[in-house]
């Protein structure tokens, strides 16, 4: 176990290095250049000059990356050149909301997913089946961004029940956390809807094999009850089999997390990667996304040590 | 084999208790009742994230709308007008020479910090923005010191009085000291926050600065020190709210009690609601198209004038833009009413008249133009929709107007470089505060891209040139205003642009908010500001 920790572990190095070099590559290819978005259209070319060398623009981009993999070292992400302020606080600043969001949702996208792919495989091709896999599928095709318009429109422009956009109420001094709560559920639901659908219409397979498979019939014959047949060992067993599914939903959760973010205005990693897109703001965008990455790699992480501690089979391999 | 028999006891209620939890977090809002700022609060959808709230490193107008209650100028611009007024400074004298400005200020006033402002608070301003030896220069960059670069140095005579002495002069001075890299910051603020002083503001200004919340809010509260009239407005808020449709959806609940740039549907639609104010100002703001004077056919004046004929501004502005622009006449934006003569001449809209200029050029059906738009941008508006409006004009007289489109910074890259002769025409807009400033860096012969200018269509005529010149040295107003008059006729004659739209900046506001009023400065002083 400790062993396959140290791997997995050790895998994450190569996974970031790969992925700020791809990021890295492409902000350079991105045409748009830093030193114009901070000198506005006022900008001499002389002026401009001056600002690329100050940026260090002036050098390669391989050139910049490595220098950026030093300071890397040294936990030193830079200075973002948008913001007026170092790369590292604002990330930090920025990473509470988004884990808040994406974190909230997996949880709730879970338990929401199978919740349906339980109630879909326990009463196979009735009413109630067939319900749950068009509310699944509806759940699959909705975009998230349409379905968080929605909400805003009907709960907080029409009923006035919950805010519009946020994390906190802006004119209240502190946060309290019926507050955050309040403007966390919109969001939540918008991206949670999504991974539910995705988890139910795997999971009702999942579970359909399941309480086919021996040992459920050799515990039905043992004559234990049906309930805790379902809730122990199915949930248990099928639990095991949608870890790595779960794992890969938190990938699209952050990637909803960009528009999602925009659109409640939360403030997380995901909108401040759009506005520093928009500003050619490199170290901003490597910083965001190396956050990011670091983030998926671990709950995918997370996900197969889960399935690891659900079924034996894997402790075995 | 998997064991049955040997589990732990179970836990059947696990899934009963967290469906509970969903239920019951479902549930706490809805006996809530909606929320609204409080009376005194005021809160104000932005734009954007701020990036500096340092009124000489900052370029954005979103930060400005910021600055311009934290802070205040020697000078700024009398309400409803883009003409200097008594600020900081009590009065000024300017020398028969126009190089000599003699202000003297305010006695009393503090800084939010509590630190005098007096001349030597002036003086520091100016050093740090211009002498890169100063030991806080390096607290920029300042994007807009050039504004200033005319000053040879700064005299004080008292700790109320001193001298601003021009290399040459220079009568834009008093309208850039209005605008917000005038703005006076608190040298013990610098010398204390250093780079970070952007984040942790201080002014002079009728608000001070509490808090920045990254993406929330930046929260300023009345300034109990202030020197001048003390508003109702115990607070302001200021949101970023990046998407319109989010800052269309606060307005309706409520959640803000004004926002800007909103889309034109948008706006004819809460003119129709009932319980809100829109309220509309034209800026001095101009989006025109750049002609290639140097060459291809656009070297001919009568092909640029024909290009002037054939394009229906009134439709561009009413049906492309439904009405947030208004037809732009001259070089010079109608925001500097002083300095434009309203019954100037200018291009109707003549399809016939545009053909027979091309027929006399030598041009039948079928000139090839090719046409740099780019995909959006400051100022820009709906570059890509008007350009193709443009296209379908050009394409009635006979021109195949073939567009190319770019990123804008990729853009302004391109064409602050100069037209290369391949490119015939360019989409542009600017956001000036006084009527010398694009002239001056876009019209003259030596403000080619070469020499570090932004005449990118090569434009060259020395009459205009001297007006230029001429105006920037004379001191007394009316004088310049008749010469602008002279330089925007010249210019109509030579077309070296088609003059298309001055952007009106557009505020949607909650029906309770009394005494708001959009300045042709774009800039939002709330001081007078209060909710019913």
């Amino acid at each position: 176990m400790t062993a396959y920790l140290i791997r997995r572990g050790l895998l994450l190095v190569p996974v970031l290095l790969g992925v700020s070099l791809v990021v890295f590559g492409v902000m350079s290819l991105v045409p748009g250049d830093p030193a114009l978005a901070i000198l506005g259209p006022y900008a001499t070319p002389e002026r401009l000059a001056d600002l690329r060398v100050e940026l260090g623009l002036d050098q390669s981009w391989p050139v910049r990356y490595l220098h950026w993999l030093g300071n890397l070292a040294h936990g030193d992400l830079g200075r973002s050149v948008s913001l007026e302020r170092p790369v590292l606080d604002t990330v930090l600043e920025r990473l509470g909301p988004t884990l808040l969001l994406g974190g909230s949702a997996l949880v709730m996208g879970t338990l929401l997913g199978f919740a349906a792919a339980m109630l879909a495989a326990l009463r196979q091709n009735r009413t109630a089946d067939r319900l749950v896999t068009l509310l699944v599928l509806l759940g699959i095709s909705i975009p998230s961004f349409w379905l968080g318009l929605l909400l805003i429109l009907v709960f907080a422009v029409w009923l006035g029940w919950l805010p519009v956009s946020g994390m906190t109420t802006v004119w209240l001094p502190g946060a309290t956390a019926a507050d955050v709560l309040r403007h966390l559920l919109l969001p939540m639901l918008s991206l949670s809807l999504v991974a539910a659908g995705v988890l139910g219409r795997i999971g009702r397979s999942a579970a359909i094999d399941v309480f086919a498979a021996e040992h459920i019939r050799l515990c039905r014959a043992r004559g234990i009850s049906e309930r805790r047949i379902v809730l122990v060992h199915g949930l248990k067993a099928i639990l095991a089999r949608m870890a790595p599914v779960i794992g890969l939903q938190a990938g699209f959760l952050i990637g909803g997390a960009v528009y999602i973010e925009t659109i409640f205005q939360w403030p997380g990693l995901g909108r401040m990667l759009v506005d520093a897109i928009a500003a050619r703001d490199l170290r901003l965008v490597q910083g965001g996304v190396l956050v990011l990455a670091t983030a998926y790699v671990l709950v995918n992480l997370a996900a197969d040590l889960m399935q690891h501690g659900l079924d034996r089979r894997t402790r075995a391999a | 084999m998997p064991g049955c028999m040997d589990e732990r006891p179970h836990r059947t209620g696990l899934l009963a208790v967290a469906c509970c939890a969903v239920v019951a977090v479902l549930t706490i809002p809805s006996g809530c009742m909606r929320e609204l700022p409080p009376d005194a609060t005021l809160v104000i959808a932005q734009t954007a994230e701020p990036r500096s709230l340092d009124p000489q490193v900052t370029t954005a107008l979103n930060d400005f709308r910021i600055c311009a209650n934290l802070y205040e100028g020697l000078v700024h611009y009398r309400p409803g007008t883009l003409e200097p007024a008594p600020g900081l400074a009590r009065d000024w004298s300017i020398s028969d020479d126009g190089r000599v400005y003699r202000f003297s200020l305010r006695p009393g006033v503090r800084f939010h910090d509590g630190s005098p402002f007096d001349a030597e608070a002036v003086r520091f301003n100016f050093q740090r923005l211009l002498d890169p030896d100063h030991p806080d220069h390096d607290t920029g960059p300042f994007p807009l010191a050039f504004f200033f670069e005319q000053i040879e140095r700064i005299e004080v005579l008292d700790a109320l009085t001193l001298r601003f002495v021009l290399k040459e002069p220079f009568a834009p001075f008093l309208s850039n000291l209005a605008y917000p890299t005038g703005f006076m910051v608190s040298p013990a603020a610098v010398r204390r926050w250093g780079g970070d002083f952007g984040r942790h503001p201080s002014g002079t200004g009728p608000f001070r600065f509490v808090d920045w919340q990254a993406g929330r809010r930046v929260q300023l509260a009345r300034f109990t020190g202030y020197h001048g009239d003390v508003t109702a407005t115990e607070t302001l808020i200021f949101r970023p709210i990046t998407d319109p449709m989010t800052r269309v959806a606060e307005l309706r609940a409520g959640g803000v009690d004004l926002a800007f740039e909103l889309s034109p549907d948008n706006i004819a639609a809460f003119r129709r609601r009932a319980g809100f104010q829109v309220l509309e100002a034209t800026g001095p703001h101009l989006w025109f198209l750049i002609l290639n004077s140097r060459d291809g056919p656009l070297a001919d004046v009568r092909v640029r004038r024909a290009l002037n004929l054939a394009i229906d501004k009134q439709s561009l502005v009413h049906n492309v833009l439904r009405d947030t622009a208004e037809v732009a006449s001259g070089p010079i934006p109608r925001g500097f009413a002083w300095a434009v003569n309203p019954s100037a001449a200018t291009f109707p809209y003549d399809p016939k008249a545009a053909r027979a200029l091309l027929t006399e050029a030598g041009h039948g059906d079928g000139l090839v133009l090719r046409f740099l738009v780019p995909r959006g941008g400051s100022g820009m508006l709906a570059p890509l929709a008007m350009a193709t409006a443009i296209q379908g004009d050009l394409a009635r007289v006979g021109i195949d107007a073939r567009i190319a489109s770019y990123e804008w910074n990729a853009y302004l890259a391109r064409v602050n470089s100069g037209l290369d002769p391949e490119a015939d025409m360019a989409a542009m807009a600017w956001m000036t505060n006084d009527p010398d400033t694009l002239p001056y860096l876009a019209l003259r012969c030596d403000a080619s891209p070469a020499h570090g200018g932004f005449n990118s269509g090569y434009y060259c005529n020395p009459a205009v040139d001297a007006l230029i010149e001429q105006a920037r040295r004379a001191t007394r107003r009316d004088e310049r205003a008749s010469l602008y008059r002279r330089l925007a006729d010249l210019v109509h004659q030579d077309a070296p642009w088609v003059i298309i739209a001055s952007w009106r900046q557009n505020l949607v506001a909650q029906g309770r908010v009394q005494g708001l009023r959009l300045e042709p400065s774009f800039l939002l002083p709330l001081a007078r500001v209060r909710k019913q």
